[in-house]
């Protein structure tokens, strides 16, 4: 619960165990915080295989116009405390981002991290419309386990930047430097089933 | 659901399966009471931990709480509280998943 959030209300959040045998919940307040608490209700999430699309999709071909979509990306605990870059930290509560996401027929881009460290944002938000669909955002790195090359802070020799022509830029830590491959681009081999052309640093 | 809490039949203690931590009390003050008989107080960093003998929780499941509050004194920090799934028998961070 975050610092903005109504003096009174019902909280709730939710989270997936690891992969260990036995956890325990633990909630405890900040320093100088006084909470008066009730109710408290512990749920475990039943997982159901799903092959079929959900039926809210379906129900979106019915839907009246204008039909309408919000791309939200990451999540909204983390935009109500961090505000990413479009504005000043605090300044909307969790409820009112998920009140005015729940207006929208569509939701896109949200992050993947919502399903095992906050899916009770969706639970919310589907509460508030039963027919939103919701699409998370998952860009192509994220099909592999693999850590792709431009996030590693070091790699070995191995899988150092392998000079296709002229290189005018050193993106991997170790890599050849600027003044000895002056030119235009390279190719970083990480694996070799995995290769990502990269020109002029993008 | 697997556990519940209001406090009402056991007033003014808790459950066995949700244990107080820190200086939290059960305040039976009807100006305080959230629901029925008592309602638990959690100041100066206080808190509850589930008991794991009562209440299992285990690997690779969506838990979730849920519950009223009403905020007396505010949070001069991020947040008003934390919460986070510990694997039972520590207090490692590194072993912990957060609750947002």
């Amino acid at each position: 619960m975050l610092k903005n959030a109504k003096a009174t209300g019902t909280f709730s959040s939710d989270a997936q165990t690891a992969g260990a045998t036995f956890y325990v919940l633990k909630l405890s307040v900040s320093p100088g915080v006084s909470l008066v608490i009730d109710n408290i209700a512990l749920y475990r999430q039943e997982v159901t295989t799903q092959d079929a699309a959900p039926p809210t999709w379906s129900r979106l071909l019915t839907a009246p116009f204008p039909r309408l979509a919000n791309r939200f990306e990451n999540r909204t605990d983390n935009t109500a405390a961090l505000a990413f870059n479009e504005g000043t930290p605090f300044t909307y509560s969790v409820e009112q981002i998920e009140s005015r996401l729940a207006f929208s027929d569509v939701i896109a881009g949200l992050s993947l991290q919502n399903q095992t460290q906050n899916p009770d944002s969706i639970h919310r938000i589907r509460a508030l419309n039963p027919n939103v669909v919701i699409l998370p955002d998952r860009f192509f790195e994220q099909q592999n386990l693999l850590q792709p090359a431009f996030l590693m802070p070091t790699l070995p020799p191995l899988f150092c930047p392998t000079p296709k022509a002229k290189s005018s830029v050193s993106l991997i830590p170790g890599g050849a430097s600027p003044s000895s491959v002056p030119a235009a681009d390279h190719t970083i081999s990480y694996f070799p089933q995995h290769r990502r052309k990269v020109v002029n640093g993008r | 659901m697997i556990a519940s809490e209001n406090v009402d039949e056991n007033a003014p203690t808790l459950k066995s399966g949700i244990q107080p931590q820190g200086s939290t009390t059960v305040v039976t003050d009807p100006s305080l009471v959230i629901s029925g008989k008592g309602s638990p107080l959690l100041t100066n960093q206080g808190g509850f931990v589930t008991n794991p003998s009562v209440i299992p929780i285990g690997a690779n499941t969506v838990i979730a709480v849920r519950f009223d509050y009403r905020i007396l004194s505010p949070a001069t920090t991020d947040r008003v509280i934390s919460a986070w799934l510990q694997l039972a028998g520590t207090t490692d961070t590194q072993l912990r998943v957060t609750i947002s």
